[in-house]
């Protein structure tokens, strides 16, 4: 007990976990405040409501009576209106004056749809239930006429969904109020995921932190150095990351009771439309509970698996990158499943689990080896069972001694297979390079953590891309696509035109003619094969109907703009091209450029003076300052082009196979995206521009992060700074803060949104920065006193 | 040639690490005695220009009579200049060779040089038989001597040693001792160090560090003088020894070889009482004369 105390009083005074968790609050804060600010512009205050619900509460007749008059009022109101516009009397007829409230603010309309929505709730969901259950009953009725087995998955999993449903129907408990509050609550995502990026954060340091204070072969030198210390720091770091939850949590809740305000808790929570499907018959206060032990249990989970990352790795960094990994991916998948979130794949997923809001919302079921299983009983056990392995796998590691495992097993085995192949060769007085460059290439890449992290940066790179580009098209799609190919690809011509008019007359020629095809067939004026040859076409009209109105779409816009504009456009099937000019802020990209930047000093700025940095050797030595910088500086600029090279690779090569890139010599206003840009532009001279301007970005990015590395010692929080500074901004933008977009360098970097906006050509200005920043820190090199 | 250091200071916030330090050296040995904390190191840092000074300068004359400040001389006075520091930070993931060819490129050596010096530094700090190895995979020592051959190699005028022999074995430590000797000549050779022997017999001078402070700079035969007739063999029986050590600053307990009783090596002013006689001073015993007392470390 007095180690876990220890243990939490490490972390309370390290000033890294503080300084993270005070960000992370601050933020929460903020963006709590910002969107409950925006729901309670959209909410009809309390002051104005509850004297109505008190009213409706004791005489509802009363009540109704008096909306019944309103609503009287408002029907002479339209009808005056009518009567205006039909007769064209030029009078302006005068509205009713408010009925509710004395200015009309919020206006009647709101006031008493709010009122009758709460009054309405409990039929409302009645009906609703009924349809899920028919619908679950029809089904299984269905089953039995064609004789389904009832030990199958479908009848089980409908059998289970008519079950659920039916005994909420006759016990969910929806109480009459002002229903507020709550289901903001419980649908906001930002802080549970502020809590998982402090666990990343914090988390990933616990371990690590005690290798490199040195301390670890001493604490592991002592009696009760081991198991015991290490699950007191387990423990201690869980409880931390759990109060830090609670506390973001708690923050959410109390900007939102500040402005919203709650509704009762003992009402059932299916008094929320959110919740109309939750397959529980939970109170408010329940589900309260119940949505924060899940989300503390996401957390939990994610804690562990990154403390068995931090014991195995040695490298801060690494076990860094381990969390951002595990948050990074299951962000993606779940992002990019979204569109069906009853996907097992959708649901097993961290993030889905930590949002709570998706994971519960209905009865899910899916099939294990034929019998139906509950998704989210499911999803919570094996959650509930991996974190309790993870947990132990970290202690256990720990008190084995395999905390930084890849220092001594793997290292051992390198340098035995490294001396066996340099003792083959049998060259004694071998001769090295003389260019620092080689030297600093050489420390870059050839360690451990760029061994390991490279490949999987590349692995994560190929998974997303397999993930993102997919050729997945709708069938509108696919007939369109099949249009421009098989037709009209390339310039404009009449010739094309007429096809386009010739396949409009067949199409539209076709389906109109149906009634009287169907008419003459039934009267015998034509013959059953006549019928089906016209059947066939009518299939084949009415399937491309709509592709091909998209297509003329595109080619009116097409002509029109060749008019205007006096440039030839061409046919092109657009979605390849837009694909991969609006996309490019590639996640593993950046994080290799951010790690490599900072690794490239980290061998001289990463350790302490007592503890020996090479720095200060570098510093007395000839070439050691400038030179060094300069080599430095160059293999920084020169893996930021190689990086960017393969990320590019693997981007245009999976958007080229999938999707299709065809037509690089056509004008660049073929593509409807870039309708307004200038007509100069073929779409190869753009995808110039555009790259050039994202490897610029790239480079620029490098050189901050290169400078910053330099600038202070403590590498570790350089990446992390940087990358929170990166990714913050972005994510943001995607829970919807207007404001974050313009400090978002990630939409830089797609550079075509801004550019096709016609904004923000300044950040062409940007490439100035690379050579100040390469000027100051030349001068701040030379002039030393850097490893104070 | 000649460097010189003046009323150089330095402080960590309110702590003084240096206080106005000044001294000049010319070719030879140079020994830094001072206790843990005394601004040793601090003064390398300084001298080494990784550290600026809060005060004073470091002017060198290369041995044309011309004084020139060594920061302003920056890559001219760098080039000369050879370094090891107390906790040598060194690449884990580069072989012994490989780090003293990076040295090499470094510090602007041909190929041809670096060809012909490495092995020959290798084999004087005895690393010849590992060039291969990893330095991650150095023991304590290796990596100490490897810290020295970084900072001979290219053969420099000035050579700054931060406790080149911690951590040595004794065979390891007389060999370090002579090959610094052995390369000395003609070179600016600057040693902190709190092993005594190590300098005793090497240094021309010896300049004692207290809290930042030069307490005494001469030659180590000057400093012996000081206390010849201060230090004494006293013989005494074992259950006295604790008394003694309580009357007197004992610097050394022994056995006497006939009498099979305890021979203490004894500071003192006066003759103490009993049969005691004199014993010939060592440098050790000058250091302890001068910061036995916990009263004059505090
Ligand atoms: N980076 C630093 N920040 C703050 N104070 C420092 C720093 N480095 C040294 N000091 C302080 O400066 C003083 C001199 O330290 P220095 O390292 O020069 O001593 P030293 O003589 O080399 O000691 P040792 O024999 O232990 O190596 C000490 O009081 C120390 O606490
Ligand atoms: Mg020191």
């Amino acid at each position: 007990m007095k180690l876990f105390f220890y243990e939490f009083y490490k972390l309370l005074r390290s000033k890294t976990v503080m300084a993270v968790c005070a960000i992370m609050l601050l933020l929460n804060l903020g963006l709590s405040l910002y969107s409950a600010g925006r729901v309670n512009k959209a909410t009809v205050p309390k002051e104005i409501l509850e004297p109505l619900y008190t009213e409706y509460w004791s005489s509802p007749e009363k009540v109704n009576e008096r909306h019944e008059e309103w609503q009287k009022i408002q029907d002479e109101y339209a009808e005056k209106v009518n009567d205006a516009i039909k007769y064209g009397f030029d009078v302006d007829v005068e509205p009713p004056p408010p009925f509710l409230t004395e200015t009309g603010i919020p206006s009647d309309y709101r006031i008493w749809d709010k009122l009758y929505s709460d009054v309405n709730r409990p039929k409302e969901y009645d009906d609703a239930m009924t349809e899920v259950i028919n619908r679950a009953l029809k089904t299984l009725a269905a089953y039995d006429v064609s004789g389904l087995s009832h030990e199958s998955y479908a009848y089980q999993y409908q059998k289970q969904m008519a079950d659920v449903y039916q005994k909420l129907r006759a016990e969910a408990y929806i109480g009459f109020e002002n229903t507020r509050g709550w289901d903001l609550y419980f649908t906001s995502a930002a802080p549970v995921l502020f809590a998982m990026a402090a666990v990343v954060l914090c988390a990933g340091y616990l371990f690590v932190s005690e290798k490199s204070t040195s301390f670890y072969p001493i604490g592991h030198a002592s009696a009760k150095g081991r198991a015991a210390h290490g699950t007191a720091k387990f423990f201690a770091g869980l409880l931390f990351v759990s109060l830090m939850t609670l506390l973001l949590l708690l923050v959410n809740g109390l900007a939102i009771g500040g402005t919203v305000g709650f509704g009762n808790i003992y009402n059932g929570i299916q008094s929320y439309k959110a919740f109309t499907y939750l397959p529980y018959n939970f109170s408010v206060l329940q589900y309260l509970i119940c949505d924060t032990l899940i989300k503390l249990l996401a957390v939990a989970l994610l804690y562990s698996l990154i403390q068995v990352a931090s014991v195995l790795f040695s490298d801060m960094i690494l076990s860094y990158l381990s969390g951002i990994a595990v948050v990074g991916v299951s962000y993606g998948v779940y992002a990019f499943t979204s569109h069906a979130p009853n996907r097992p794949i959708h649901q097993c997923n961290l993030i889905t689990l930590g949002r709570t809001d998706e994971f519960l919302s209905r009865y899910r079921g899916f099939n294990l080896f034929g019998r139906a299983v509950n998704t989210t009983h499911f999803v919570i056990a094996v959650a509930g069972i991996l974190t309790l392995l993870a947990a132990v796998g970290a202690i256990l590691l720990f008190s084995r001694g395999c905390f930084g495992i890849w220092n001594l097993h793997l290292a051992e085995k390198l340098g035995r297979l490294r001396t066996r192949l340099a003792s083959g060769k049998k060259r004694r007085n071998r001769a090295y390079a003389s260019s620092l460059f080689a030297y600093e290439g050489y420390k870059l890449y050839l360690n451990r953590a760029t061994l390991l992290l490279v490949p999987t940066l590349l692995v994560g790179a190929l998974i997303l891309s397999d993930i993102l580009y997919k050729g997945e098209e709708s069938y509108t799609e696919e007939k369109r696509r099949e249009y421009i190919e098989a037709h009209l690809y390339g310039e404009i011509s009449e010739e094309k035109e007429r096809f386009i008019e010739e396949e409009g007359e067949r199409i539209y020629g076709t389906i109109e003619k149906h009634k009287e095809m169907s008419k003459a067939y039934a009267r015998d004026e034509i013959t059953i094969e006549e019928f089906f040859a016209y059947m066939q076409e009518y299939d084949y009209a009415q399937s491309r109907k709509e592709a091909y109105e998209q297509l003329r779409e595109y080619s009116d816009y097409l002509n029109e703009t060749s008019e205007k504009t006096g440039v030839k456009c061409w046919y092109v099937v657009e979605s390849g091209w837009e694909t991969l000019l609006f996309s490019g802020a590639d996640l593993f990209l950046m994080i290799y450029l951010i790690y490599s930047a900072c690794r490239i000093w980290k061998s001289e700025r990463g350790a302490q003076s007592s503890r020996g940095a090479f720095m200060q050797i570098l510093l007395t030595t000839e070439k050691g300052r400038r030179k060094t910088a300069r080599s430095k500086f160059a293999l920084a600029m020169g893996n930021t082009l190689i990086a960017f090279l393969v990320s590019t690779g693997i981007r245009v090569y999976f958007i080229d196979t999938r999707i299709g890139l065809a037509g690089w010599r056509a004008p660049l206003i073929s593509l409807r995206s870039f309708a307004g840009v200038s007509p100069g532009f073929t779409v190869a001279g753009y995808l110039c521009l555009y790259f050039l301007v994202q490897l610029i970005l790239f480079c620029v990015l490098s050189a901050f992060v290169f400078s910053a590395a330099l600038a202070f010692r403590n590498t570790a929080a350089v990446f992390v700074v940087s990358a929170v500074l990166l990714f913050l901004p972005a994510l943001f933008v995607g829970l919807g803060v207007e404001l974050a977009k313009y400090i978002d360098v990630t939409a830089l970097i797609r550079f075509s949104g801004l550019f096709t906006a016609h904004r923000w050509y300044g950040i062409l200005l940007l490439p100035l920065f690379v050579p100040a920043l390469y000027l100051w820190f030349n001068r701040r090199i030379e002039k030393g006193d850097l490893i104070a | 040639m000649k460097l010189c250091i003046e009323r150089v200071s330095k402080s960590y916030g309110s702590n003084k690490a240096l206080k106005e330090f000044s001294a000049s050296f010319e070719p030879g040995i140079y020994a830094f005695l001072g206790p843990n904390g005394a601004g040793k190191s601090t003064l390398m840092n300084i001298i080494t220009d990784n550290l600026k000074a809060d005060g004073g300068q470091i002017t060198f004359d290369a041995g044309d009579g011309k004084e020139e400040n060594a920061r302003r001389m920056g890559l001219r006075f760098r080039k000369r200049l050879g370094y090891m520091p107390q906790y040598p930070g060194l690449y884990p993931d580069f072989t012994v060779e490989r780090f003293l060819w990076y040295m090499a490129a470094l510090k602007g050596m041909s190929k041809g040089q670096a060809k012909e010096q490495i092995p020959e530094i290798l084999k004087a700090v005895e690393l010849d038989d590992v060039p291969r190895r990893r330095i991650g995979a150095l023991s304590g020592g290796m990596k100490q001597r490897l810290g020295l051959a970084q900072a001979v190699l290219g053969d420099p005028d000035i050579l700054i040693l931060d406790e080149p022999t911690a951590g040595l074995d004794p065979k390891q430590r007389i060999a370090i001792r002579n090959f610094i000797s052995k390369i000395s000549f003609n070179k600016i050779v600057l040693i902190a160090t709190h092993v005594v022997s190590d300098i005793e017999f090497i240094a021309k001078d010896v300049i004692i560090l207290k809290k930042g402070v030069v307490e005494d700079n001469a030659p180590p035969a000057q400093l012996l003088r000081k206390i010849e007739g201060k230090v004494w063999f006293l013989p005494c029986e074992e259950q006295e020894v604790q008394n003694r050590q309580k009357q007197f600053r004992v610097t050394n307990i022994g056995r006497e070889e006939e009498s099979g009783k305890a021979l203490l090596r004894i500071l003192s002013e006066e003759k103490p009482d009993g049969t005691v006689r004199t014993a010939p001073p060592t440098l050790e015993d000058y250091y302890l004369y001068i910061f036995g007392d916990v009263e004059s470390r505090k």
